[in-house]
C-alpha cells in the first residue's frame, strides 16, 4: 500500500474528496498535518494550532484505514506546543510533529520540541526549501534542518520538499542520517530523485505529495516514472515511511 | 497521443535524460506517446536562435515521430527570413516564442509583426510561459515568468493567429478562463497544471476543445503527466480530444 508521508487539510471535511483523489492513484494511507483552518497563517495562535490539531484527530477518527495525523506545532509558543504534543501524540492518536515556518529548524526555539520528539520516538517533519527568489522570514533552508539535525542525532527528521532543495539541498543533508526527505516540493522534474539516490540512498527517501496543493497523480509520477529500481520505488513508495513513522 | 511540448538539447544548469531526439523518443514511446512537437532547448540561449533551428531540423531528418518547433526572436531584425527558411525549408509545425527569456514585449510592435506573419502563413504559435519553476533556478540569473495576461492579449489583438499557452498552471488556468474560453483561437497546453484532481477540474471548466496533451518532457517526468490522465478518468471522447484530435486539428 502506497504511503503519502505529506498531504494537508484545512478543515476535516477535507478528507473525504482527498482519500478518495489519492485511492485514483492507488494511494492508501495519508499522513495528514493541517496547518490552519481554511487558510494558513505563518504566525497562528495558540487557538488555530489546537483548532488545526482538531480537524486532523477528526479525519484521522473518520478514516483510521486511510488517514494518520501528524501534530502541528508553533516553536514560537514552547509551553502550549509541547502540551499540544502531548495532547495529540503522548496521550493521542498522532505519529509524528510537523514543524512549518514560523521559525526555522536552526533557532533554538525548535529544540524543546525536538527534544520532546526523541523522548516520544516520533519524527519531525520540517518545511525547507531552496529558493532562488529567497525565504520567507523564517522559512528554512536544508542547512537549517542539518544544524537541528546535528543538535539532535537521535531526532529522526523528514525534510518536506527533496524537490524544492534541490541539488543543494541534497547535498547538505546527505552526511546526516537522520534525516530523511520527501519528495514533494514543486514541478516533476526529471532526474532529480535518481541524484538523490545515489547521494543518500533511497532508504532515506519517502514519497510524500503536499496535496492539495499538488495533485496525488503528478506527484506519484515522480517516483513511478523515474529510472530507479523496483526494490527503491518500494522503499519509497511504503517501506521508508512505515518504518520512520512506525505505523 | 500527440505530445505538443517537449524539448531537445542541452540545459546549462543540469543535465537532461533523453536530451538527443533519439532518447526523447525513446522516452516518449515508453509512456505510450507516438508524436511529439519538439522545439530546441538551444533556442532560448543562444543569440540567434536560428542556429538551434536549423540543428534541431537536421537532427530530426528521418524520425517522423518528432516534429520541429522553432524558436525565434523577434527582436533580431532577420527573423522574417528565418521564418520564411523554417516553413518553406524545415516545414515546422509550430513557433515557440520565450519573451521572458528573450527580454521582449509579446504585444510590442516586432512581435506583433511576428504573430501577424506567422497567422498569415498558418503557423500556430506557443508561447512559453515558463520552463522552469522560478524558485529553482540560478539567483544570478532569475527569469520570471511570461505574465498569462500577455499571451491572451496577443491572441486577442491577432485574431488570425493561433495560440498555444505552454506552461500554463492551475491557478493561470482558473483565473483567466473566462477570457481564454472567449478566443477561438487559444489553446491550453496542459503540462504545468497541478492541483488536486487538476485535469477532471480543468475539463469542467473549459470543456476539452481547448485542451492540449503535452509532457514538458525531458524536464519532467513522462510518467507524471499519464498519470495525470488517468487520474481524471477521461471518458473516451475526452481522451481522444485531449491527446490527439485537437492537435491534429491544430498542427495538421
Amino acid at each position: 500500500m502506497i504511503i503519502d508521508s505529506h498531504v494537508h487539510i484545512a478543515g476535516a471535511n477535507e478528507i473525504d474528496r482527498l482519500i478518495e483523489s489519492a485511492s485514483r492513484s492507488e494511494i492508501g494511507l495519508l499522513l495528514v498535518s493541517s496547518l490552519g483552518i481554511g487558510g494558513y497563517r505563518v504566525y497562528p495562535t495558540v487557538e488555530m494550532v489546537v483548532a488545526a490539531n482538531n480537524s486532523v484527530l477528526e479525519a484521522a477518527k473518520r478514516f483510521p484505514d486511510a488517514a494518520r495525523g501528524v501534530c502541528y506545532a508553533d516553536p514560537l509558543h514552547t509551553e502550549e506546543s509541547l502540551a499540544e504534543i502531548d495532547r495529540c501524540i503522548a496521550h493521542g492518536p498522532m505519529y509524528g510533529i510537523k514543524l512549518w515556518v514560523a521559525a526555522k529548524a536552526s533557532a533554538p526555539c525548535v529544540e524543546p520540541i525536538a527534544r520532546k520528539a526523541v523522548e516520544l520516538d516520533v519524527p519531525i517533519l520540517q518545511h525547507a526549501w531552496n529558493k532562488a527568489t529567497g525565504e520567507g522570514e523564517n522559512e528554512s533552508t536544508p542547512a537549517d534542518v542539518v544544524v537541528l539535525a546535528r543538535k539532535f542525532p537521535k531526532l529522526r527528521i523528514q525534510m518536506a520538499h527533496l524537490y524544492g532543495a534541490g541539488f543543494r539541498g541534497i547535498a547538505d543533508i546527505t552526511p546526516y542520517p537522520n534525516i530523511f526527505a520527501d519528495t514533494s516540493g514543486g514541478e516533476p522534474e526529471a532526474g532529480i530523485l535518481e541524484y538523490a539516490i545515489t547521494q543518500m540512498g533511497a532508504e532515506r527517501i519517502l514519497f510524500g505529495s503536499d496535496a492539495p496543493g499538488r495533485g496525488f497523480a503528478v506527484q506519484l509520477g515522480k517516483v513511478t516514472g523515474s529510472n530507479i529500481s523496483e526494490e527503491d520505488k518500494e522503499m519509497i513508495l511504503w517501506k521508508n515511511a512505515k518504518r520512520v513513522y512506525k505505523l | 497521443m500527440i505530445d505538443v511540448n517537449t524539448y531537445t538539447g542541452n540545459w546549462p544548469f543540469r543535465p537532461l535524460p533523453g536530451s538527443a531526439p533519439e532518447e526523447l523518443l525513446a522516452l516518449l514511446n515508453a509512456e505510450g506517446i507516438e508524436q511529439a512537437l519538439v522545439s530546441p532547448l538551444e533556442g532560448i540561449f543562444y543569440d540567434e536562435p536560428q542556429l538551434a533551428n536549423e540543428k534541431l531540423c537536421e537532427a530530426l531528418r528521418g524520425i517522423p515521430a518528432l516534429s520541429p518547433v522553432a524558436v525565434l526572436n523577434p527582436e533580431l531584425s532577420n527573423w522574417r527570413r528565418n521564418l520564411d527558411v523554417c516553413c518553406e525549408k524545415y516545414h515546422i509545425r509550430a513557433l515557440k516564442l520565450h519573451p521572458n527569456y528573450h527580454h521582449y514585449d509579446l504585444n510590442g510592435d516586432e512581435a506583433g509583426n511576428l504573430l501577424e506573419a506567422a497567422g498569415e502563413k498558418d503557423i500556430p504559435v506557443i508561447v512559453q510561459l515558463r520552463v522552469q519553476d522560478v524558485r529553482a533556478q540560478k539567483p544570478s540569473g532569475i527569469v520570471a515568468d511570461v505574465n498569462v495576461a500577455d499571451a491572451i492579449e496577443a491572441a486577442r489583438a491577432h485574431p488570425a493567429t493561433r495560440f498555444v499557452i505552454g506552461g500554463i498552471r492551475w491557478g493561470e488556468a482558473t483565473s483567466k478562463s473566462k477570457e481564454i474560453m472567449a478566443l477561438s483561437n487559444l489553446w491550453l497546453d496542459i503540462s504545468q497544471i497541478e492541483y488536486t484532481d487538476c485535469l477532471r477540474r480543468t475539463i469542467q471548466i473549459y470543456g476539452t476543445k481547448q485542451l492540449l496533451f503535452g509532457t514538458h518532457a525531458p524536464f519532467f517526468v513522462v510518467r507524471s503527466a499519464i498519470l495525470k490522465l488517468h487520474e481524471a478518468e477521461l471518458s473516451g471522447e475526452e481522451r481522444r480530444a485531449i491527446t490527439s484530435g485537437n492537435a491534429v486539428s491544430l498542427f495538421p
